[in-house]
Formats: C-alpha cells, sequence, structure tokens
C-alpha cells in the first residue's frame, strides 16, 4: 500500500515537474521576436490593404452596416470592435492610420511590448467588423500570433528597441525568458487544434473523404492563381494530395512532438501552406500559416538563420554587429 | 526545427518544499544527516506564479478547443431517430429526416460542446478564439459574384462592375476581400437578412446614384471530364444568374443631412 502511495505521489511529482519543463523553462526569445518581425509585417499589409475601400468595409455603413450586423444572430456584447462605435470617415480614417502606425511599430520591433497588445486589440477590431463580411483565415491567423506575441518579450530581438538599447550602450544578450517560452507553447498548441479541428471538418465532406476535395478547390476559377486545370488528367495526383492534406492535419498535433517526425511534419505544412499561397492565390494566409509554423523552430537555429543579416542591418544603422 | 524540450532539469527548488520541523529537545540523538545542497530551480518563477499561469493557460487551450468543437458541431442537429433505420410512410419509403415529426423526434444536440459554450463562448468571443478552422469543408463548393450598374435619378447609367473581379480590384488581397463578401452574403445563415440591400445601399453612396441593379451569379465548377472534354472553368456556359434585384435609394445623401447653413 505505502508503495502504491508513493509511486503514485512519485508520477504526479514527475508530471508536475514535466509540465513545469514544458511551460517554464525559460527560452531564447529569437523564435518569439522572428514570429514578431514576420506576423508584424503581415499585419502591416492586411490592414494597409482596407485603405483601398476603408468606408466601404470597415465604415459603419459599409457593406456590412453596424446595425445590420448588430441583428445578426450571435452578436453578442462580447463581440466587440472599435470600428462600432466610429461614425464619422475623417475620424475612422485617423484611427486606421494609428493602427497602421502601430503595426509597422510591431514589425520594426519600436515599443515592441505596447506594440503588440495595440496590435492585437487592433487587428480583432478589424476582424470583428468584417465577421461575417469579408474576414477568412488570414485574420483568423493574425489575431492568434498578435495574442501569444503581446505575452513575452517579442522585441527582444530583431527589433529598433534591440538596436536602441545598443545604442545607448547596452550590448549584453537578452536573457532566456519564462514568458516568452509560455508564448511560443501556447502559439504551438493552439496550432495543434487549427489543424486537428479542420481535418475533423473535412472528414464531414465526402469530396475530402474520396479524394476529389483538391480538384473542386483547385478548378474554382475564382481563387485560382495559376493553371490547375491540368490535373483533370492526373486523378491519382489529386487523391494523392487530397488524402495527404487530411492525415497530414490529423495527425499534426501527435506527430510534431516527436522530435524524428517534427521536420517532416514542418516541411509539409511548408509545402502544402506553400502550394495555396502560390497556386490558390492566398498568398498572405498562406505566408501566415508558415509564419505560425516557425513557433517549432528552435531558438539556436533562427538564430543560425537570422543572426547573420540582423548583424549586418545592426552593423549599418548602429555601427555594431548584434543579434 | 527541433525539440523545444530542454534538457531534464535538477531537482525542483528547495524552497518548493516546507523547511524540516526542528528535533524535540527530549528524541534521541540520531546521527546527523548530511545537509542537501540547495539546488538553484531551473524555472525563475516561483510556485504561486507557476501554478496561477498554469491555471490560466489551462483554461484558455481549454476555450480554444471547446470552441472549433462546439461551432462545427452546431449545423450538424439531426432528429433522434434509430442510427439506420429511419421511420417509413405508408408506402413503405423512409421518410427524410426534414420531414420529421418534431414532437416525436427531437433533435439530436451536441449537448456536451452546447453546455461548455454556453458561458465560455463570451471568452472565445473577447479572444476572438470562436473560431470553426473549416476551411474549404465540408467540401470546397462553387464561387458567386455580384455584378452591378449603379443609374442616376435621369436613369443614366454611371458606375458598373463586379464583386469579385481581378480586373477591377487589385492587390489580390483586396479581390480575396470582395470574393469573401459575396460568399459570406451567399451563406445561408445570411440569406433573406437584406444583405444585397446593405451592398445595394453602399454601392450608390460609392457612386452617388439613385439607383442599382444586383445580379447574383452563381459560378459552377466543371468536372475533370468537362475540362478533358475542352471545357473552360471560366467558359460562358458556367454561369448562371439566380437572381435581380432592383433597389432604390433609402439612405439620404450626405449633403441631404445637413442642417441649413451647415458647412461652408
Amino acid at each position: 500500500m505505502t508503495t502504491l502511495v508513493a509511486s503514485t505521489r512519485n508520477y504526479f511529482a514527475e508530471l508536475w515537474r514535466a509540465w513545469n519543463n514544458f511551460w517554464f523553462t525559460p527560452t531564447d526569445p529569437a523564435t518569439l521576436a522572428l514570429i514578431r518581425l514576420l506576423a508584424g509585417g503581415m499585419m502591416l499589409y492586411t490592414h494597409f490593404i482596407w485603405s483601398f475601400d476603408l468606408a466601404g468595409f470597415i465604415g459603419r455603413d459599409g457593406y456590412t452596416p453596424v446595425e445590420f450586423l448588430k441583428q445578426m444572430p450571435g452578436r453578442e456584447w462580447s463581440v466587440w470592435s472599435i470600428f462600432d462605435w466610429i461614425g464619422p470617415n475623417w475620424l475612422l480614417w485617423t484611427v486606421h492610420i494609428l493602427a497602421l502606425g502601430v503595426f509597422l511599430c510591431l514589425f520594426l520591433g519600436l515599443f515592441s511590448r505596447i506594440a503588440a497588445v495595440l496590435a492585437y486589440l487592433l487587428a480583432v477590431s478589424y476582424v470583428q467588423r468584417v465577421t461575417p463580411g469579408a474576414y477568412f483565415g488570414l485574420d483568423k491567423t493574425n489575431c492568434m500570433l498578435a495574442m501569444y506575441l503581446m505575452l513575452g518579450p517579442c522585441g527582444a530581438r530583431y527589433s529598433l528597441d534591440r538596436l536602441w538599447r545598443l545604442r545607448r550602450g547596452d550590448a549584453s544578450e537578452p536573457a532566456p525568458s519564462t514568458a516568452a517560452n509560455v508564448a511560443i507553447r501556447l502559439m504551438q498548441l493552439h496550432l495543434c487544434v487549427v489543424y486537428f479541428f479542420s481535418a475533423l471538418a473535412k472528414l464531414e465532406g465526402n469530396t475530402w473523404r474520396l479524394g476529389t476535395a483538391l480538384w473542386w478547390a483547385a478548378g474554382n476559377y475564382e481563387y485560382q492563381s495559376l493553371p490547375l486545370t491540368w490535373l483533370a488528367d492526373w486523378p491519382i495526383l489529386v487523391a494523392l494530395f487530397t488524402h495527404l492534406t487530411v492525415f497530414w492535419e490529423l495527425s499534426y498535433p501527435f506527430l510534431v512532438w516527436n522530435r524524428f517526425s517534427r521536420q517532416l511534419v514542418i516541411w509539409t505544412a511548408v509545402a502544402i501552406h506553400g502550394g495555396i499561397a502560390l497556386f490558390m492565390g492566398m498568398i498572405t494566409f498562406g505566408l501566415a500559416m508558415i509564419f505560425a509554423n516557425l513557433s517549432f523552430l528552435k531558438p539556436e537555429t533562427v538564430r543560425r538563420w537570422v543572426d547573420p543579416v540582423a548583424s549586418r542591418v545592426s552593423l549599418a544603422l548602429v555601427g555594431k554587429k548584434v543579434g | 526545427m527541433s525539440k523545444q524540450r530542454p534538457e531534464p532539469p535538477p531537482q525542483p527548488a528547495g524552497g518548493e518544499k516546507k523547511p524540516a520541523a526542528p528535533p524535540a529537545p527530549d528524541a534521541k540523538a540520531k546521527p546527523a544527516k548530511a545537509p542537501k545542497p540547495k539546488v538553484p530551480s531551473p524555472w525563475p518563477w516561483g510556485p504561486f506564479a507557476r501554478v496561477l499561469v498554469s491555471l490560466l493557460v489551462a483554461f484558455h487551450l481549454f476555450v480554444v478547443f471547446i470552441s472549433p468543437w462546439e461551432i462545427q458541431l452546431r449545423p450538424s442537429v439531426v432528429p433522434m431517430a434509430e442510427p439506420g433505420g429511419p421511420p417509413l410512410d405508408a408506402q413503405g419509403r423512409p421518410i427524410p429526416p426534414q420531414q420529421f415529426d418534431p414532437s416525436k423526434y427531437p433533435a439530436q444536440l451536441p449537448v456536451l460542446p452546447m453546455a461548455l459554450t454556453k458561458y465560455l463562448h463570451h471568452y472565445a468571443n473577447l479572444l476572438y478564439i470562436n473560431n470553426g478552422y473549416d476551411f474549404f469543408s465540408p467540401d470546397p463548393g462553387v464561387s458567386h459574384q455580384i455584378r452591378y450598374e449603379v443609374f442616376n435619378s435621369a436613369g443614366e447609367k454611371i458606375a458598373d462592375g463586379q464583386f469579385p473581379s481581378r480586373r477591377e480590384q487589385w492587390p489580390r488581397l483586396f479581390y480575396h476581400r470582395h470574393m469573401m463578401l459575396v460568399e459570406q452574403s451567399r451563406d445561408p445563415m445570411a440569406a433573406g437578412q437584406g444583405w444585397e440591400s446593405a451592398i445595394a445601399e453602399r454601392l450608390l453612396e460609392k457612386h452617388d446614384g439613385d439607383r442599382v441593379r444586383l445580379v447574383m451569379i452563381r459560378h459552377h465548377l466543371l468536372t475533370p471530364q468537362q475540362v478533358k472534354d475542352g471545357g473552360r472553368i471560366d467558359g460562358p456556359a458556367t454561369y448562371e444568374e439566380i437572381g435581380v434585384m432592383d433597389h432604390q435609394r433609402t439612405r439620404p445623401r450626405a449633403a441631404e443631412q445637413l442642417p441649413t447653413g451647415g458647412t461652408p
């Protein structure tokens, strides 16, 4: 009996230790900083595009008027957007330009932490204003990344904040951060949920189960950005890619944690999202999902790839090399 | 691209355990144990902070998980009938589920996800994690277009165009927003809510028109065999007109809203 109690206690002690290792081991903020740089750039571009018809999409009386959306089922108090309260066009443009400034700060890593919090709130405001209306997967990914970027020191590397510290004589390396690890872990787990449920939704569809879904997606003229009708002669290829997509999404949450299968899973993500970007005209969405997958990169790998470029930029800007 | 998992850490911080009570004065003298060396915790955050953050991340991830679960199951409501044994009509033919008597066959509901999201969905809404992640599913579908013509008070055409249109909307993301606008307005959930009228009003405002005609179009997909037989995915035969709407301006013009003697 004593052995049973002791082994149970040991099991839970081990579990708690593993949990702590997973969540609370400080990590180099390089991965988080790289995602900030890329996601910040993507958010800047995404929201800049609204400028082409700001009043139409975001304005109070646009294609989906605020009053119209309020009548939609499920539009409760918790579905919020600052644009629900913005009426005059001049105010709309003022807020929009300020928002673009925030996204630019996030991209450049200027006042990074504050910019990350504001960028998240603004990104949610924009997307809730166009939900339903004109939102799609890109907005979901942008908001997911912004939400977790604000939890950690996303400007510790590859940022103007870092260069500013260097200019003031602080050349110390960014310390490993527990908050950076928590942010990255949340990003990774959220991404697993995204792929898992994306696969479950596909399993409800006959075309995904039969292996023809890729044809119907690729043969859609409105989506297509490069010719894909040649796939009509390759039903085996269509079936292979369709099934591969479903099985990859379904297995992602399980295989991505294993160091032997992780490379395969992540490179498949790059191939599938790269294909969506190239052939299906959703360059932004494809790239945003690839950026999210970078959360599985080890900080050392990130530094090996990005530090040489960052050093050259810092040498040019402040005369010192820094990552 | 590899492991984030750190090396196995040393034993947890000594600070997490209660200090041993001092021995009673009359207790038998035991051989003195060598004091354990104090190993610093591998986790800089204290136990209280770690427990608190653990609870928060567990709650958050729980909501991240149940939101798509509930959203995906929401439209899957089916009558409570014996699986594989649908009721038969007088002629012995199976009755389609849509024609079931709801008093005899109440709906089967996704009870657990609904119960979990009943209150937690506000948290999901606030953070915008209320997503279904159902990309191109359950099946990739046909596309739609809206063609429009705007007329002035004299009945002259002053503008025309199409949503989405690669010629009219650039860059690609801007085109894609118009595409989503049309697709989401065609969603069965949005049917009958006057979305076309809202789009029409905006077009009138944009082009300062008095009347607008919207033509709703479905763009059908071709099978591989139809393509092999020479069909083009953008061929005229693939477009089907599914509705026409004429809409008169209802909102006053901006200038008409101003009080007399308003802006210079």
